[in-house]
């Protein structure tokens, strides 16, 4: 994990519009902020290209109406944080996961492989814990399906753990008849045959 | 660390192992070699996504760049199975996914005795029967090493390899344990099925209060022992589908009566960056390999008879 008051530093720069910087600065913090990024993913070729893109813009190599370093720092911050809240799900990892949601990182924010929610993951390798920390006065997406039209319930279902399953049926439903939709079934309506 | 509930955890896979005898799909394995009683005509899509597989890779088999013509492949299945497929251009749009399958049973199953003839070798009755355990790739890769070499004359060790082993690990805040359950394959004499659990706990200090952080996960796939007595493990998360690989780094004799009860694995899915100086010099290597290598060495032992997957003592 990164350090604390390093974080800090750049939640502040973001927070504050970062308005007492200069242009010049502002868009060198980013770019910065943008390399380090790629350094912490750089298994993550999504991620790669993005920087790569986001950099040429901030250069003035690339023609762009949306010249805001804030606004590419605002998106760079929410895709690292998504993918570190993501990785702090797939090793249960309560304590990441609980400092990431302090942080305000996205907390539906989906794999670019899987499609996955962090709620997936700690749904999928039965992390009680972690589960806890993210939905912790959270709002959780119940209702969002993975690459393979996989809910949360079901990975809890394919892993063996019933009550973290019966809980995430019970929060989905809740959450379905909040938004006045009908209970989602296991696979999307394209893929179950229509009866007769 | 692990509560009186994880001293009994058993994982869900290895409980089901025990049953695997049952399943309908080993009992169809069992009968790989009675083409009478298979039903080779009618095909799942797995199935089917095999066939095509072993015809495009028999259409690329031939020497110059552009293969076989289709034409010709029919032709050449006619001459082994003594059945015609049909129009000339029927197998190529099949191919291309612009005709549906035949419905002649005859002609469907005549392409499955034509690519599962010793002559051709495209894929196995065994492959075809139970498409989805992958097990092919492992047959295709030991078909690889095995060639030029000449075959073993004694009966293969590795039943010996059989059984349940455990690694366990402990630090003063983490702990894990991995279960390692590696089942023979039938009518495989180098070849293992592998089922891995994996549990992961962890107490770490947040904000004047510790969190205790659990996760398992489970993996499933195959290994093979290699004629160099090496063994390579392919495994994938049943969940999401992640790679990772383990390989044999030291042992003790396979060939020997000696109980064959320890081993040590590498385990690897990602590579390790270079270290910044982008050229690594052999005198540094070894402090490259203790900082990044030895951090994936695991030591099995075996699960004796009766012994429960109990955590490490102090």
């Amino acid at each position: 994990m990164i350090d604390k008051q390093e974080w800090k530093q750049r939640l502040h720069f973001r927070n504050d519009g970062a308005g007492h910087l200069s242009f010049g600065q502002r868009v060198a913090a980013t770019t910065s902020y943008l390399r380090e990024m790629a350094s912490r993913h750089k298994r993550e070729p999504s991620v790669l290209q993005f920087v790569r893109e986001s950099i040429a813009v901030l250069d003035g190599g690339a023609e762009s109406t949306t010249l805001d370093p804030d606004i590419i720092m605002n998106e760079a911050r929410n895709i690292d944080f998504g993918l570190l809240l993501l990785r702090a799900s797939q090793e249960g990892n309560a304590r990441d996961v609980a400092k990431l949601r302090e942080w305000k990182a996205p907390v539906n924010f989906r794999d670019p492989r899987t499609g996955a929610t962090p709620l997936h993951y700690v749904a999928a390798y039965r992390a009680r814990a972690a589960f806890r920390a993210l939905t912790k006065g959270a709002d959780c997406d119940f209702l969002i399906r993975d690459k393979k039209g996989r809910l949360a319930w079901e990975l809890a279902v394919n892993a063996d753990d019933a009550a973290l399953a019966r809980l995430l049926i019970y929060k989905t439903r809740k959450q379905a008849e909040a938004a006045g939709v009908p209970f989602p079934p296991r696979r999307p309506p394209a893929e179950i045959p229509a009866p007769g | 660390m692990f509560g009186e509930r994880d001293r009994r955890w058993q994982p869900p896979e290895l409980a089901r192992s025990a049953q695997t005898r049952s399943r309908p799909s080993v009992r169809r394995m069992k009968a790989r070699n009675l083409t009478a009683d298979a039903d080779l005509s009618s095909w799942s899509k797995e199935q089917e996504k095999l066939i095509k597989r072993a015809l495009l890779a028999y259409k690329s088999r031939s020497p110059g760049t552009r293969g076989l013509s289709w034409q010709g492949i029919q032709q050449d299945i006619e001459h082994l199975t003594g059945v015609a497929m049909g129009g000339k251009d029927h197998l190529r749009q099949y191919i291309a996914g612009t005709r549906p399958a035949t419905d002649n049973a005859a002609r469907r199953q005549a392409l499955v005795e034509f690519l599962t003839h010793p002559d051709m070798d495209l894929m196995t009755l065994g492959e075809f029967l139970e498409p989805g355990s992958y097990l092919h790739a492992a047959r295709r890769l030991l078909e690889y090493l095995r060639t030029d070499l000449d075959p073993v004359a004694v009966d293969s060790p590795i039943r010996r390899i059989s059984g349940l082993y455990v690694s366990e690990a402990k630090s003063h805040s983490e702990e894990s344990r991995i279960i390692l359950n590696i089942t023979h394959v039938e009518d495989e004499s180098w070849i293992l099925r592998v089922l891995e659990e994996r549990q992961h706990v962890s107490t770490l200090k947040h904000k004047d209060e510790f969190i205790r952080s659990e996760s398992r996960s489970a993996s499933s796939g195959w290994c093979v022992l290699t004629p160099e007595d090496n063994l390579l493990f392919f495994l994938k998360d049943n969940q999401y589908g992640k790679n990772h690989y383990y390989h044999l780094v030291s042992d003790l004799e396979i060939w020997t009566d000696e109980p064959y009860d320890n081993f040590l694995l590498l385990r690897y899915d990602y590579p390790e960056p270079m270290p910044q100086i982008r050229s690594l010099k052999n005198y540094e290597i070894p402090d490259f390999a203790n900082r990044t290598v030895a951090d994936g060495l695991i030591a099995f032992r075996r699960l004796n008879d009766g012994e429960t997957t109990s955590p490490t003592q102090d």
